[in-house]
């Protein structure tokens, strides 16, 4: 069975975009941690998680969310999450970690934002 | 729209084996089951989301991520709300042991029974199921904007 998970991973000098495109579930969680945590064990300045095209995400989906944020908080770097879609938005409220997140509308805002080059 | 049925034969049963591929197949056979019934996408939505976080409970804690099990999903849409009951052959887990963690104490995981509680208007375990566990979860139709069938 394929997956249905599909992830993009773009680097630039100080910076990298995972763009997550399908659903995040228990199964197809471990895929997208496998090629998150690598990057803050390199320590990555700063990583944004594209979830603009995310139809649907599951607690193991945050659980991967917050292990990448903890880590990342351990040597200051910066992780940002963009495009929250309206369900993945209530399962951040639901689980109140929409105010732990530093959550924003797109990677385009960031840029704007002069939050990344 | 569906036909009118006696509400006793609207009842969908499904068995997956324990395994989060399929995981996927649940969350379509409720979206197709609460569209036919006509529940609001909003109702749909959050029932999908907790059927999912007790198949995944199941696999992980009762089965302890053994694939070579089954999960029993019976599904009961009526004019006053869906229920779902599921049940397993593993481990007997004692809802005391599954206590859905603080949620200022940021970490991963531990949030899939707090998601379940607050997504559903009940959230029973049936502690007198043997062998293994039977939980039931149920959601009311929304007065306003569910349409009864």
């Amino acid at each position: 069975m394929t997956s249905t998970l599909e992830i993009e991973i773009n680097r630039n000098q100080n910076y990298v975009v995972i763009s997550l495109c399908g659903e995040v579930d228990l199964y197809s969680s471990p895929k997208f941690r496998k090629q998150l945590i690598p990057l803050t064990q390199a320590k990555l300045p700063t990583i944004v998680i594209d979830l603009s095209k995310v139809s649907y995400m599951d607690s193991s989906g945050v659980a991967t969310l917050v292990e990448g944020l903890q880590l990342i908080e351990k040597y200051k770097g910066n992780f940002y999450i963009t495009g929250l879609t309206p369900m993945v938005r209530e399962v951040f409220e639901l689980s109140r970690l929409d105010s732990v997140f530093s959550i924003h509308e797109s990677v385009e805002q960031l840029q704007r934002n002069q939050l990344i080059p | 729209m569906p036909e009118k049925t006696d509400e006793k034969y609207r009842n969908v049963s499904l068995r997956i084996p324990s395994n989060a591929r399929y995981l996927k197949i649940v969350r379509s056979v409720l979206e197709a089951v609460g569209r036919m019934f006509d529940f609001q996408e909003h109702t749909i939505q959050a029932v999908l989301l907790a059927t999912n976080e007790a198949c995944a409970n199941i696999i992980n804690h009762a089965y302890k991520d053994e694939p070579n099990h089954f999960i029993y999903l019976d599904i009961y849409p009526s004019s006053e709300r869906i229920q779902i009951e599921l049940r397993d052959n593993g481990i007997k887990v004692a809802p005391e042991k599954i206590k859905p963690r603080e949620l200022g104490d940021v970490r991963p995981g531990g949030l899939g029974i707090h998601l379940m509680r607050s997504l559903m208007d009940e959230v029973i375990f049936d502690q007198n199921y043997k062998p293994g566990n039977k939980l039931i979860l149920i959601k009311k139709r929304s007065e306003k904007n569910d349409k009864h069938s």
